[in-house]
């Protein structure tokens, strides 16, 4: 079980940050991959299933999808942000991760920091480091990380 | 019996000022101050700003009680923390109800101060604070 | 529904919510207007743009703590969005619940009985402030922006203050389009 790589879409449907960890070669990526044809190919999926999901019922709503390899665990705030964490498919349920990920990272790193974007132009990212820090110590210290 | 009101700034500049007569004793409100002493009112008022300079260091209460008199009128003083001075000439001597009427108009004036267009040591403009303090005169004096 | 977003919002007020003193915050804003006022040369409509341009950037801010502490998710009609707009938004914030009046598909009116912006507060006597300044026009921009962000498009403003002499303090919000989610381009 592992977990691999987080990704969060603004209501502009831009990648405004990506975080993959590897665990081989301990190197961290930060942002490296927000305009490549993975976040746009992921942000199609999750378009896609979330329609699909509203369109079955109008209640319904994604929570997570998983294919051979992967599973994708989604949140979507009423704000339109998408949170979209990349694991193993074995792992339970994320949904408590991605709204730590949104009630503490986000909101006070990038809301509350008044410097700092909350209405994101195009190719904007969040470059913050303590926001990424921050990310790391909720996702590292899960005992579902690296097995 | 008739009051003369006066609020003094941190410069000697008059902020606001105030003639009104008493309601009781079935009077009507309108100061009945005569002539000659209507003109001399803001002088006599002035004069004993002195006094209340002296006085003010002597205790460290605010209110300062009667402190001088003119010809039968009285003065009594209220200095507030920020050095505003609260001045009442009167007829008749009535410690306890101007001791009220004075902190009722500090807590008027604090909360004119509140107001973000208010700065200090400017005259006060405002109708309804007028119109406060005549109540309280009414109530009080 | 409505009683369910009372329990929400007392919750979310006692147990979540920092709170700040009344007075600090009253006059913080207060010295904010003021120094506006002084700074733009007592030319109220530019104050007022002023004011509604900074709420809308706290607008867009307010919305994301909205969310993060409510946990609601988007609302299904406009109705819906003005309840909780003034019993969660405005409880949450500032401690207030604005009556909701006039309300239909396009557009509610807000009348706060209470202005915390505005305590203590008397309008500059100059001749020209009754008429032109609205002096809670923050709150309008906090509107726009937050109402922005949950995809509607509003057009907000002031029709009354008690500031002005007026009865009522009342607010109207007119939805002008709901925006479409954005999709990525040359991604159809």
């Amino acid at each position: 079980m592992a977990i691999y790589s987080l990704w969060i879409f603004d209501r502009h449907s831009n990648c405004i940050y990506s975080r993959e960890w590897d665990n081989k070669s301990k190197s961290s990526l930060v942002n490296v991959n927000n305009a490549k044809d993975t976040a746009k190919l992921l942000f199609g999926t999750i378009f896609s299933m979330k329609n699909i999901s509203q369109n079955l019922s109008k209640q319904n709503k994604l929570k997570s999808f998983s294919t051979l390899r992967f599973k994708c665990h989604f949140k979507e705030t009423g704000s339109g942000l998408k949170f979209c964490l990349l694991t193993d498919p074995e792992l339970e349920d994320m949904q408590f991760l991605l709204d730590e990920i949104y009630t503490s990272c986000y909101v006070n790193h990038v809301v509350k920091n008044a410097l700092s974007p909350v209405d994101f132009r195009a190719g904007q990212v969040i470059g913050s480091e303590p926001f990424t820090s921050d990310i790391d110590r909720l996702v590292v210290t899960l005992p579902s990380f690296s097995t | 019996m008739s009051y003369y009101f006066a609020m003094i700034g941190t410069k000697d500049n008059p902020i606001y000022e105030l003639e009104i007569g008493t309601y009781k004793q079935s009077g009507d409100g309108t100061p009945k101050f005569p002539t000659e002493m209507k003109e001399l009112n803001p002088f006599i008022v002035h004069s004993a700003l002195d006094i209340v300079e002296e006085v003010q260091w002597k205790n460290n209460q605010l209110y300062l009680k009667t402190i001088d008199s003119f010809y039968g009128y009285q003065v009594s003083a209220y200095v507030t923390p920020g050095n505003v001075k609260f001045m009442l000439l009167h007829d008749v001597k009535a410690e306890e109800s101007i001791r009220q009427f004075f902190i009722e108009i500090n807590d008027l004036y604090v909360k004119m101060l509140l107001s973000p267009f208010y700065n200090f040591n400017e005259s006060i403009k405002s109708g309804s604070f007028d119109m406060r303090v005549r109540l309280l005169a009414k109530k009080y004096l | 529904m409505s009683k369910s977003l009372k329990t929400l919002s007392d919750d979310l007020w006692k147990n979540r919510v920092e709170k700040v003193n009344s007075e600090l915050f009253t006059l913080t804003y207060g010295s904010l207007v003021a120094q506006l006022c002084r700074d733009l040369n007592y030319n109220y409509a530019e104050v007022n743009a002023h004011l509604e341009k900074m709420g809308y950037n706290i607008g867009l801010r307010l919305v994301e703590e909205f969310f993060a502490q409510t946990n609601l998710g988007r609302c299904q009609t406009f109705r819906e969005t003005a309840e909780v707009v003034a019993k969660v938004g405005f409880r949450m914030f500032l401690n207030v619940v604005p009556q909701v009046v006039g309300v239909d598909e396009k557009q509610f009116s807000l009348v706060l009985d209470e202005n915390p912006l505005a305590e203590f507060v008397e309008l500059p006597d100059d001749g020209k402030a009754f008429k032109e300044l609205w002096y809670s026009n923050v709150l309008v921009g906090v509107l726009k922006g937050a109402l922005e962000m949950v995809q509607l498009e509003v057009n907000a403003f002031f029709v009354s203050d008690v500031l002005r002499g007026d009865d009522t303090t009342e607010l109207k919000v007119k939805l002008v389009q709901v925006l479409k989610d954005e999709i990525p381009v040359g991604e159809d």
